[in-house]
């Protein structure tokens, strides 16, 4: 397993080599200039040239990359043009609710999304799992900023049983962060359950009907010993590919939902970049969810191998 | 720490869950009024919100400073004073001022958040600063080519000299705010100054943290504990958090927002009065057919200005084709009357610029509310004479960007600085200055005069010549017709009925040293 993990950390270097040329030119390639945003609407041209030479923005581009690249591996992400703070900083102070985010979604889909999903499988025809298609189809469609906002009307502003914005980490104030964490994971929680238990109910459909099953049925097994011992633990291999997949979204940022509760996630901060043309900060961006990816696929490959012995990962 | 909070939570029934629910899915139109908590405070924090991260160094003009601005720091003036329009002192107690000098007698008795004395060489370093090309900030296009140099006469008396006469030196030195040397090179991340509050804490994309500055000169101020800045991106959200309790101030309201919480008992809407600012349509005179000033005079026949200022604008302000107020003293009446809205005239203009059938063109606009819904009206009048208005909609750095290359036909925009001095208006906007203007006017037969009507205007500060020549200049606008103005634009901000004893200027600069929070 150690090896795998080597192998696909090492295939690894090539991706993030040519995912930062292709962010590096992407990011100029997009209309718009560092100089005039942080210049200003009647910036005349000979402020927007100081500053493109306070930043270095007036040298050619294989400079300019070359330059970044060789200050990345030494651990140098550069300096943010709007706020002139290290980018490195930046994104280690946003990380934090970041992960608060994407941890608490997860545990909104699995806690809710998991046991729904078995329930549909195996009752159907049961008037609940009918209503639970209902409210799946709604989820799935409903806008997540017309959620969001939606969910901060009523419980923040008209009932006021949560505050409306604001992030505070768990390790400080447990209650406090549980209660600012309620409206985000479940606005983005909402369609990410939805899936969840889509593919729940397929993959244990499918589970439920192999040979095996059958097999197990006519041993005289309990249900409950059939789906809790045997299906499920096939079901979930699909399962643990959307939530790696939901996980490395929710990781590189829920943009909508930071912008309506407030929230500093790294998604505010890269929608932020790219709309400044802060080049570093979306480069460094970019090449993390890269690298987020990744680790999340390798992660999920890891899993299948503990989920089903069956399964062998070869480096 | 002065704070005193009082909470009651009053039970909630089913009936009362039912009706909350029921007005909040009718949300964005009405706001339920369900208040299930009262709170008192007395001292305490004050929460405004921002829209995006902040800057710090003063010397950067982005409106992301101006929250801060007032609160950090101070100017040798500002208009807080009793005519808003004119220049109070602020850190200057007292001023002389001839043609070319102005000597400032400065208030004793100011400190640095850093303890230190405020004294006439920090004048000096600030002016040394905003001369300093090589920072790239936009306070060199203000300072350098005006001012020939400060001196600190003594402790407190600094005497600047400017390269010839200048009637903007008080409205300049509003928007230079004063930091110590020792913290200039660090400021836009630990920003320094004399201002009511000190900085605490800053987290981007989340909060600000100011706390009072106990060595405030003006006695009894500031009112507040502290001062909270919180970044919430979402406009509905910053408003959902002032009617839910969570914040007491919010700026850049959309005109449509600001209707429907003029009417909610919840919230105060604080409008500066208008004049300063206002919304308009520049036209690019590089561009066919543009350059034929009978086009842009029919453009402006073209415009019903009353509808746009109530169905893009919501009455906010009055509709104006001219850059003042009948009531402001440097209205020009015939020029401001010139035109009215009448599509036979502005199509028999057209006839005569040869373009009897009309033509095709485009307005970009970038994000200013009420924007599209202003373009979209103009562009159905446009094609009763045969005009294809098409809408170009960019984001706000590829707006910048591609008006600054020259690459539109038209282009909306709300423009000014707040201020009524039409030197200052024509400076500060770049379709009507006259270096690097960007209506491309430079080529226009009229531009020799109106540069020389500009240079004088600015290089005088006698009164009634400046009226007479900005009456001229006011006039080559109209007849020249390279912009197109639509409303005066007012900026509003929304503020919890808890705050107290807020005024907003006419320079957009919120300044919270007096503010309160009520019960």
């Amino acid at each position: 397993m150690l090896s795998y993990v080597g192998a696909r950390l090492l295939q690894a270097v090539p991706v993030l080599f040519l995912s930062s040329v292709v962010v590096f030119l992407f990011i100029r390639l997009v209309p718009g200039d560092p100089a005039v945003t942080m210049a200003g609407p009647n910036a005349t041209p000979d402020q927007v040239a100081a500053l493109r030479r306070v930043y270095q923005l007036d040298r050619p581009l294989p400079v300019q990359y070359l330059t970044w690249l060789g200050r990345l591996v030494q651990g140098d992400l550069g300096v943010s043009y709007t706020t002139r703070r290290p980018v490195a900083a930046l994104v280690a102070q946003r990380l934090p609710a970041t992960l608060h985010l994407a941890v608490g979604t997860m545990l909104v889909m699995l806690v809710v999304g998991g046991p729904l999903g078995v329930v549909c499988a195996v009752r159907p025809r049961w008037a609940v799992s009918r209503a639970i298609a209902i409210l799946n189809a709604v989820a799935l469609a409903t806008p997540t900023f017309w959620l969001g906002i939606l969910l901060l009307l009523l419980f923040a502003v008209s009932l006021r049983w949560v505050p409306p914005s604001g992030f505070v980490s768990i390790t400080e104030q447990p209650l406090e962060s549980m209660r600012l964490l309620v409206l985000p994971c479940l606005t983005l929680g909402a369609s990410g359950t939805a899936i969840v238990i889509r593919f729940m109910r397929a993959s244990m459909s499918e589970v439920m009907h192999s040979d095996f099953i059958r097999t197990a049925h006519a041993k005289g097994l309990r249900e409950s010993a059939i789906v809790t011992r045997h299906v499920l633990r096939v079901a979930a291999l699909p399962v643990v590919t959307v939530l790696a997949v939901q996980f490395g979204y929710l990781l590189g940022g829920a943009v909508i939902t930071e912008a309506v509760f407030g929230w500093p996630g790294v998604g505010r901060l890269t929608l932020d970049a790219i709309g400044n043309r802060d080049y570093l900060i979306v480069q460094a961006m970019m090449l993390f969810f890269v690298a987020v990816f990744i680790a999340v696929n390798v992660i999920a490959d890891l899993c299948y191998a503990i989920l089903d012995p069956r399964i062998r990962l070869a480096g | 720490m002065r704070q005193a909070f009082e909470t009651v939570e009053l039970p909630l029934s089913r009936r009362r869950f039912l009706r909350a629910g029921l007005a909040s899915l009718a949300a964005g139109s009405v706001w339920p009024g369900l208040p299930t908590r009262v709170r008192a405070a007395q001292g305490g924090a004050l929460v405004a919100t921002a829209p995006g991260d902040l800057q710090f160094d003063p010397f950067f003009a982005q409106t992301r400073a101006w929250i801060v601005q007032g609160q950090i720091f101070s100017a040798l003036f500002d208009y807080q004073g009793k005519n808003p329009f004119a220049p109070s002192g602020q850190l200057a107690e007292s001023w002389t001022e001839t043609d070319k000098t102005l000597t400032v007698k400065l208030r004793k008795g100011v400190k640095f958040h850093n303890g230190r004395d405020f004294t006439s060489q920090d004048v000096v370093d600030n002016i040394t600063r905003a001369k300093d090309k090589s920072i790239g900030h936009y306070l060199f296009d203000y300072f350098d080519p005006t001012v020939e140099g400060a001196e600190a006469v003594d402790r407190e008396t600094v005497k600047i000299a400017y390269k010839q006469a200048y009637p903007l030196k008080l409205d300049d030195l509003t928007l230079l705010y004063i930091i110590p040397k020792e913290a200039m090179a660090d400021v836009a991340t630990k920003p320094v100054g004399t201002g009511p509050f000190k900085f605490v804490s800053y987290a981007p994309g989340d909060k600000l943290e100011l706390q009072r500055f106990e060595q405030y000169w003006e006695k009894g101020k500031p009112r507040l504990d502290r001062v909270t800045v919180k970044i919430i991106a979402d406009d509905q959200a910053r408003i959902a958090n002032l009617l839910g309790g969570s914040a007491d101030f919010v700026d850049t309201v959309a005109p449509s927002d600001v209707v429907r919480l003029k009417t909610d008992k919840r919230v105060q809407v604080i409008t500066p009065p208008p004049g300063g600012f206002w919304y308009t349509n520049v036209i690019n005179t590089s561009h066919k057919p543009f350059e034929n000033k009978l086009v842009r005079q029919a453009l402006n026949w073209s415009v019903d200005r009353p509808k746009i200022a109530k169905l893009a604008y919501f009455n906010l302000a009055p509709a104006t084709q001219s850059r003042y107020l009948p009531s402001a003293p440097w209205y020009n009446e015939a020029a401001s009357t010139m035109y009215k809205f009448d599509l036979a005239r502005a199509k028999a203009l057209l006839a005569q610029a040869g373009l009897p059938n009309g033509f095709e063109s485009s307005i970009m606009l970038g994000k200013l509310a009420g924007s599209k819904e202003m373009a979209q009206i103009w562009a159905q009048d446009l094609a009763q004479i045969g005009v294809k208005l098409s809408i170009i909609e960019k984001e706000e750095s590829a707006f910048w960007d591609t008006y600054g290359k020259g690459e539109w036909d038209i282009v909306a925009f709300g423009l000014g600085d707040g201020r009524l001095d039409p030197a200052s208006g024509i400076n500060n906007s770049s379709p009507l200055r006259i270096n690097n203007n960007r209506a491309k006017i430079e080529s226009q037969p009229f531009f020799e005069e109106y540069k020389k009507l500009v240079l004088e205007g600015i290089g005088t500060t006698d009164m009634k010549a400046r009226k007479r020549t900005y009456d001229r200049i006011q006039t080559i606008w109209a007849e020249e017709s390279w912009t197109v103005n639509l409303a005066f634009w007012v900026i509003p901000v929304v503020i919890s009925q808890r705050v107290k004893n807020y005024r907003h200027p006419v320079d957009q600069v919120p300044h919270f040293a007096g503010t309160e929070l009520g019960a």
